[in-house]
C-alpha cells in the first residue's frame, strides 16, 4: 500500500498556486485511469487492447449526453455510463475473446474505429465532428461544493486515481492476479489447472473498460466540450505506449508513465514537426534498453553508476 | 520511497522556469504545428510571426515589442486546454491568437471567458463565436461558412438558379456548412432538391453524384467538403457527365486540388478571399495594397507564397495590434473593447467590422468569386 500512501503527497500540489501544473496533474490522472485499465487486460493478463479509447470515449459521451440532452445529474450520468460500458464490454468480451494475438488486436482496433465513426455520425446525439459543448460542471450541492475550478477538480480526480490504484493493486495481489498472469503466459497450462480462462478474460475487460468509462465521464465534465478527436485510435495506442513506458506489469511505472508521457511531450512541442521522431526515439530506447519499464530501468541505471563510481572499475562483477 | 524519487524529480522540473519581468507585451498563440492540422497551424503561425516581425521593425506598439509565444497544440484538444492554462498563467499573454481547429478553439472557451483574456479564433465553425452574449472574448477572423454561402446564394439569385445539389463530405467542416445551407437556403428561395453525404476518406464519390444525376431539375451542385476528397469529386463528376454548374467551398482555394484533379478542375467556381487574384483585383478594392504586401514580404521571408490561412493568421495578428495601439494600454479588457470597435479594416483574408453583436467581423465585400480555368485560379467575372 505504499503507492497510495506516497500519492497523498500530490494533494499539496493545488495549493502551490498553479493552475498550469494541476491542470497538467489532472489530464495526467484522467489518463492514468485508462492506462491502469489496459495494464490490468494487457500487461498482466496479456490480452492486447487497440480499442480502449473507445471505452474512454463512450464513458465520456454517455455521461455527457445524460446531462446534456436528459438533464440529468452529472454523478448519475457518470455512474451509468460507467455501468452500461461495462455491460456492453462483457458481451464484447463474449464476441472477441475468441480471437487470440494478432487477430485480437485487429478486432479491437475495429471496435475502436466502429466507435469513434459513431461519434461523428450520430449527430443528434453526439453534435457530430463539431462536438457537444455545455456539459454541465461536477457539484455537490447539498455539502455546497462545486468543481468547476482546476484547483478543486483536482481533488475528484485525485480520489478516482487512488481508487482504481487501490482496485487494480488488490487484483492483482489476490490469488486471481496470480491466474491473470498464468493466463499471459500459457492459456494452456492455466485452464489445465480448472481455471474458467475466458470468463476470468471477460471479467477483466469488463473492470478494464469500465476504469477507462469511468474517467471519460469525469473528463467530460472537467472539461465542459466534448468531440470525438480525443477518443479516436492515437488514444489507444497512446495507452500502449503508456503501459510499455511502465512496463507492462506494475501500477506505480504506469503512473509514473503517464505522467512521463504527458511531461515530455511539453518541451517537444517546440519542435513542431519533429516532436514525433524524437518521441520515437525514446520510445525505441526504452523498450529496447528498459524492457522492465523506464522506472524500474532508470532506477536501475542510477544504481548501477553509484555502485560503480563506489566500487573501482571493472570490479562491479 | 525508491519509485517516487523520479515522480518528484519530475515536478521539480514542471515547477521550475518562473516569470521574468516585461518591457514588451506579450501575445499567446495557439496554433497546431504538429498533428493533423499541422498544414493549416504551420501556415497560420508563419502568418502571425510575419505580422509580429513588421509591427516590431516600425518600432513596436507605443515603444513595445511583441512577443509571441506559440504553444503546439499538436491538433488535440486536451492539449490545447493545457497550453492556454500555460500561456495564461505562466507567460502572462494579454491575447491570444488561433487555433485552426475548431474543436480545440471550442475546448478553450470556458477557459478564456473565465480568465477575462481576449481570443480571435482562426477556427471557422460560427458556433465558436455565438450566442455573443455568452461569449464576451472571443473573436474569429477567417472566412465562415454562412458568409460565403451567402455570397453564393447572391450569385445564384443573379444566375436565376433556384434549385441546387448538396453534395458534402461528413467532417466538421463540411457538416457545419451542409447545417448551414439547410437553414440559409430555404430562408432566401433556393430549394435543395437534393442533399448527399460521402466519408471523408472515400474513395469515391459515383454513389453520391449519380443520385445528383438523377434529378434532372437541379441547376447547379454545390459542392463542400477538403483535402483530396474535393479532388475525386470533381474527376467523378467530369466522368460522369454532368454538364451543370459546380460550385465549391471556400475551400477550394487549395493547390492540391488543382494538381490532384487535373483537367477535372476546370470550369470549378469557389468563392474565397482575395490572395490568388490579387493581380486581377481594381485599384479601387481596399484590400489590393494590405494583400500585394503581404503576398509580396511573405514571399521574401520563406521563399514560397502564402495560402489563405497564413492570411488568417497575419490578420488576426495585425488587428489584434491594432486595437492594443487604439486601447493604448496592455489591460486584456481594454483590448477586448478596443477590438470589438474594429470597423472596417482591410485585411488579407477579408474586410472586418466587429461589433457587440457580431463576433465574426469578415464581411461579404471580403469574398472574391473564382473560378478554375486552365489550371489557374482566376476571378469570376
Amino acid at each position: 500500500m505504499k503507492t497510495p500512501l506516497a500519492l497523498v503527497c500530490l494533494l499539496i500540489v493545488p495549493f502551490l498556486g498553479s493552475d498550469y501544473l494541476t491542470n497538467l496533474l489532472i489530464v495526467v490522472m484522467l489518463h492514468a485511469l485508462p492506462a491502469i485499465g489496459v495494464s490490468l487486460l494487457m500487461g498482466y493478463t496479456g490480452q492486447i487492447s487497440l480499442g480502449h479509447a473507445a471505452f474512454y470515449g463512450l464513458g465520456a459521451y454517455g455521461a455527457a449526453a445524460f446531462s446534456v440532452h436528459g438533464g440529468g445529474d452529472p454523478w448519475i450520468g457518470i455512474a451509468l455510463a460507467t455501468f452500461l460500458v461495462g455491460v456492453m464490454s462483457s458481451y464484447l468480451g463474449w464476441v472477441i475473446f475468441r480471437l487470440r494475438g494478432h487477430y485480437l488486436a485487429v478486432a479491437t482496433l475495429g471496435f475502436g474505429f466502429i466507435v469513434n465513426i459513431a461519434f461523428v455520425e450520430l449527430r443528434d446525439w453526439t453534435g457530430g465532428p463539431n462536438g457537444l459543448p455545455g456539459i454541465p460542471p461536477l457539484d455537490i450541492p447539498i455539502l455546497d461544493l462545486s468543481f468547476h475550478t482546476d484547483g478543486t477538480f483536482f481533488y475528484v480526480a485525485w480520489v478516482a486515481m487512488i481508487l482504481a490504484v487501490v482496485m487494480a493493486q488488490n487484483l492483482v495481489n489476490a490469488p486471481v492476479g496470480l491466474v491473470m498472469r498464468g493466463i499471459a503466459e500459457s492459456e494452456r497450462a492455466v485452464s489445465s489447472l480448472g481455471n474458467d480462462v475466458t470468463s476470468l478474460k471477460r471479467k477483466i475487460l469488463v473492470i478494464s473498460a469500465a476504469v477507462s468509462a469511468a474517467s471519460g465521464g469525469l473528463y467530460a465534465h472537467y472539461i465542459g466540450y466534448i468531440s470525438p478527436q480525443p477518443f479516436a485510435i492515437d488514444f489507444s495506442i497512446k495507452l500502449v505506449v503508456i503501459i510499455a513506458i511502465g512496463g507492462f506489469r506494475s501500477i506505480p511505472g504506469i503512473l509514473f508513465a503517464t505522467l512521463f508521457v504527458t511531461v515530455i511531450t511539453e518541451p517537444l512541442q517546440e519542435l513542431g514537426y519533429y516532436d514525433v521522431v524524437v518521441y520515437g526515439l525514446f520510445l525505441v530506447v526504452i523498450i529496447a534498453y528498459m524492457p522492465q519499464g523506464l522506472l524500474q530501468g532508470a532506477y536501475g541505471l542510477g544504481r548501477r553508476m553509484l555502485s560503480g563510481a563506489r566500487a573501482p572499475a571493472g570490479a562491479g562483477r | 520511497m525508491k519509485r517516487w524519487t523520479g515522480l518528484i524529480g519530475a515536478l521539480a522540473i514542471v515547477v521550475g522556469g518562473g516569470a521574468q519581468a516585461q518591457d514588451t507585451i506579450k501575445i499567446g498563440s495557439l496554433f497546431e504545428t504538429s498533428g493533423f492540422l499541422a498544414f493549416l497551424g504551420n501556415q497560420g503561425l508563419e502568418g502571425a510571426n510575419l505580422a509580429v516581425e513588421e509591427i516590431n521593425a516600425s518600432g513596436g506598439i507605443d515603444g513595445k515589442k511583441i512577443d509571441l509565444v506559440n504553444f503546439n497544440t499538436e491538433s488535440d484538444e486536451t492539449k490545447a486546454v493545457i497550453g492556454v492554462k500555460k500561456l495564461i498563467e505562466r507567460d502572462k499573454v494579454v491575447a491570444l491568437i488561433g487555433a485552426m481547429n475548431s474543436g480545440s478553439t471550442f475546448s478553450i472557451i470556458d477557459i478564456v471567458q473565465r480568465a477575462g483574456i481576449p481570443i480571435v479564433s482562426n477556427g471557422a465553425s460560427r458556433a465558436i463565436s455565438t450566442p455573443v452574449n455568452e461569449k464576451k472574448w472571443v473573436f474569429q477572423a477567417p472566412l465562415t461558412d454562412v458568409l460565403v454561402i451567402n455570397v453564393l446564394i447572391d450569385h445564384f439569385k443573379e444566375k436565376g438558379i433556384g434549385k441546387i445539389a448538396l453534395n458534402n463530405a461528413d467532417s466538421g467542416f463540411a457538416t457545419s456548412g451542409m447545417k448551414q445551407w439547410q437553414r440559409i437556403a430555404p430562408e432566401r428561395g433556393i430549394d435543395i432538391v437534393i442533399q448527399q453525404t460521402y466519408g471523408n476518406n472515400d474513395p469515391d464519390m459515383t454513389p453520391q453524384l449519380t443520385n445528383i444525376r438523377a434529378k434532372s431539375e437541379v441547376q447547379a451542385v454545390v459542392q463542400w467538403g477538403t483535402g483530396k476528397g474535393q479532388a475525386i469529386v470533381a474527376k467523378n463528376y467530369r466522368q460522369l457527365g454532368i454538364d451543370k454548374p459546380l460550385y465549391y467551398s471556400h475551400a477550394a482555394s487549395d493547390p492540391n486540388l488543382i494538381k490532384l484533379a487535373g483537367d477535372a478542375a476546370n470550369g470549378i467556381i469557389f468563392p474565397t478571399s482575395k490572395i490568388a487574384v490579387v493581380d486581377e483585383l481594381p485599384d479601387s478594392d481596399p484590400q489590393k495594397k494590405v494583400t500585394a504586401n503581404f503576398i509580396e514580404k511573405f514571399k521574401a521571408k520563406y521563399g514560397r507564397g502564402p495560402a489563405t490561412f497564413a492570411g488568417n493568421g497575419y490578420d488576426s495578428m495585425i488587428m489584434l495590434a491594432d486595437a492594443i495601439r487604439r486601447a493604448g494600454s496592455t489591460d486584456p479588457a481594454k483590448i477586448r473593447d478596443a477590438f470589438e470597435q474594429t470597423v472596417d479594416y482591410p485585411g488579407v483574408t477579408s474586410v472586418y467590422t466587429y461589433s457587440a453583436v457580431d463576433h465574426y467581423g469578415a464581411q461579404p465585400e471580403g469574398v472574391a468569386l473564382q473560378i478554375i480555368e486552365d489550371g489557374k485560379i482566376r476571378l469570376y467575372k
